[in-house]
């Protein structure tokens, strides 16, 4: 009843699209961490202007679906001189949309560390960079990791909705071969299983510095 | 250099919002004089600690240490102004702060707890460092467990590196905010052996503490304070043995019958 | 330059946009709790295939993304002879979705009860219902509390996918609106305030039971 030739048929371009979602992942992952890093940074200098700013962008970003972002700077854009290519549009979408989940996981982290630590770094003389780099940033990345893993597995998943605006990443390439073969079971489980494992390989690694980065707590 | 004085602290007032913690506080400490502060909870002995070495802004009066006003500066027209950071920072090299809940850095080992603040602050080289640490750890008697992570240790020991880490910086003045209250009763001798000892060794010392007897045992002065003023002060035999103050005789009495409960149990 | 007075006339049909939106969401929540309880139960279990089973299911189902499994639903069902009418085919991918994540959270408050507890509650002589009953669906369920608000508010964002196999709901709204008027900026910008305004709102009202039940 399964006809995996189907697959072995359009080999290179089920290749091609698991190499865009992996590129869109990993570009927009990387891009939001250091968004979200900068995001924690402003929230750190606080003021009465950043503050606010910052529970906003927290706020309109994790509150409304990421394909009204993607739709709204997709279809929208060229009507106020943004011409972007639809890979633009996700990489930076998918950014934009998991910084403000990164910037609320520092800021947990960073909250989580007893005010009493800072406390003797500065009494020690150390400058409020070197009590970052040395006191605070060690144990955020110790008490982030994990939910750092777990949300970059969700914006992994997340990528398969730049499918909608027509970026050729695996779930689109699976929907086209489907039409075309007018076969729907044989591309679409290997969609699921291709995203399951990605899944459960990046879960594994997280799982794994994880453990290396809090020796300090459990022994 | 040799200043009258290792702490002056003038008229003191420390305000969070309309609470008024501190109010008008005069105090002097000498090189090599061991001063204990007493009183009961909220009575503002922590806050004035922490008003030296500027963990807590103070909002009127003044600190010195050494000679030098510590914040604050005053611009030509007399008005305070407050003093940037960094200076803040190096005015207050001599003075190192020992704290209720420790305040190790819990991802670094012992030695590098110790040896961290010496290499950034000073920039004293890696090996140099490590054997300055490792010296100052032997001294309270913590050597043994240079390689240990500080969540391995009891309280005591813990409290004891926290002592070793100040003490590496070569401060002239500690501040101790109530070193034992965190501990179980067993190990609070341990720790109060090692203030003793710098006591006997002539250092500055400014103690908040809940424990009468040390307290009367290593103290030049004994100052209580009573919701933000200081109520008496003195040596410590004639505060403890002939209270002039009814506060001090109604803190004592309690503080005694506390003690007599529990001998009883 | 915009013209956000061209989305009065039409706010009728977002707004029964945003009301089949809820629908699918709310009936979703529901329904995934009833199954995630019997994940729960299942995972919790003594029957180790039934434990395994479970575990599967939940590592799938929250391993791959909601979209693929939308797809699943409404593209590879059909083809193995199962038909479902496009609402019911939504909820019912929602629910399965929504069931792995609730599992999970039902899973770690239970664990997270001191064994001590039941120890207890035995020794004082209540039935083993009477102690979920009585001591442990209530800490429970204020312990899940957060966890569910969240999921709830994730549900109702990735409902914004059902709009991609056609059902009629605030996103796909705003979408033929958007083609229809040549005024995507408007739509989407007005569509995003609904949800902004449903998800704030959800979260709002999970902080309020959250502090009831604290203080109860």
């Amino acid at each position: 009843m399964i006809d995996f030739n189907l697959l072995a048929e359009h080999r290179e371009a089920i290749l091609a699209g698991v190499w865009m979602t992996v590129k869109m992942s990993a570009g927009g992952i990387s891009l939001g961490l250091l968004l979200g890093l900068a995001l924690h940074g402003l929230r750190q200098l606080g003021g009465i202007w950043l503050v606010p700013l910052y529970h906003a962008y927290v706020a309109l970003f994790r509150g409304t679906p990421l394909l009204v972002q993607l739709f709204l700077v997709f279809y929208g854009g060229p009507y106020i001189g943004l011409e972007w290519s639809a890979e633009r549009v996700g990489l930076v979408g998918l950014a934009l949309y998991g910084a403000a989940y990164f910037a609320e996981i520092f800021r947990a982290g960073r909250e989580a560390i007893p005010r009493g630590q800072i406390e003797s770094a500065r009494d020690l003389g150390l400058s409020p960079g070197q009590t970052f780099r040395v006191v605070l940033w060690p144990q955020m990345l110790a008490r982030c990791l994990a939910p750092l893993v777990g949300q970059t597995v969700i914006l992994v998943k997340e990528s398969s909705v730049l499918s909608i605006i027509t970026v050729a990443e695996l779930t689109n390439v699976a929907m086209t071969i489907a039409t075309q073969s007018y076969s729907m079971l044989e591309p679409y489980a290997v969609l699921a299983l291709a995203y399951w494992a990605i899944a459960i390989v990046v879960a594994a690694t997280g799982a794994r510095l994880e453990r290396h980065f809090t020796q300090y707590q459990c022994r | 250099m040799s200043q009258p004085y290792a702490i002056e602290i003038r008229n003191l007032h420390k305000h969070y919002g309309a609470h008024h913690v501190l109010k008008g506080i005069d105090l002097d400490i000498r090189p090599g004089e061991v001063v204990s502060i007493i009183g009961g909870s909220g009575s503002g002995k922590s806050t004035l600690l922490r008003c030296v070495n500027f963990l807590e802004e103070y909002t009127g009066g003044e600190v010195l240490v050494n000679g030098r006003m510590i914040g604050y500066g005053s611009s030509v027209t007399g008005e305070p102004y407050r003093l940037p950071e960094q200076t803040i920072r190096e005015s207050l090299t001599d003075v190192c702060m020992v704290f209720q809940q420790f305040n190790l850095w819990p991802h670094m080992r012992v030695l590098d707890n110790v040896a961290a603040p010496l290499r950034l602050v000073k920039g004293v080289r890696k090996a140099e460092a490590y054997e300055r640490a490792q010296a100052q750890l032997e001294r309270v008697g913590m050597g043994h467990k240079a390689a240990s992570y500080p969540g391995q240790l009891s309280g005591g020991q813990q409290q004891r590196v926290a002592i070793a880490r100040a003490l590496t910086m070569q401060p002239s003045i500690m501040l101790f905010d109530e070193p034992t209250s965190a501990l179980d009763p067993e190990l609070v001798g341990e720790v109060l052996n090692v203030i003793r000892d710098l006591a006997h060794a002539g250092m500055t010392l400014a103690i908040v503490t809940h424990e009468m007897g040390f307290a009367a045992r290593v103290s030049d002065k004994v100052v209580f304070l009573a919701e933000g003023r200081i109520e008496e002060q003195g040596a410590p035999r004639e505060l403890f043995n002939t209270p002039q103050s009814a506060r001090l005789q109604q803190f004592l009495t309690s503080w005694n019958e506390r003690q007599g409960s529990l001998a009883m149990a | 330059m915009f013209d956000f007075t061209a989305v009065i006339p039409h706010l009728p049909q977002l707004l029964v946009g945003l009301a089949s939106t809820l629908l699918v969401s709310l009936s979703a929540i529901a329904l995934g709790l009833v199954l995630g309880w019997a994940i729960c139960l299942g995972l919790t279990g003594h029957r180790a295939w039934l434990r395994r089973v479970c575990a599967v299911y939940v590592s799938f189902f929250r391993g791959t993304p909601l979209l693929v499994q939308l797809i699943l639903v409404f593209y590879a069902l059909p083809a193995v002879g199962i038909s479902l009418p496009p609402l019911a085919a939504a909820v019912l991918a929602l629910t399965l979705n929504s069931a792995a994540f609730q599992g999970e959270i039902l899973r770690s408050g239970f664990q997270m009860l001191p064994k001590g507890q039941l120890e207890a509650a035995r020794d004082l002589g209540l039935s083993p219902l009477q102690t979920l009953l009585h001591v442990q669906i209530p800490q429970v369920l204020r312990s899940m509390l957060p966890a569910l608000t969240n999921e709830t508010i994730d549900i109702i964002k990735n409902s914004a996918l059902v709009s991609a196999v056609a059902v009629h709901e605030l996103m796909r709204t705003a979408q033929t609106l958007a083609s229809t008027t040549y005024r995507p900026i408007e739509f989407f910008a007005v569509a995003g305030l609904l949800y902004l305004l449903v998800t704030l709102c959800t979260g709002r009202l999970g902080s309020w039971l959250e502090s009831r039940l604290r203080t109860a």
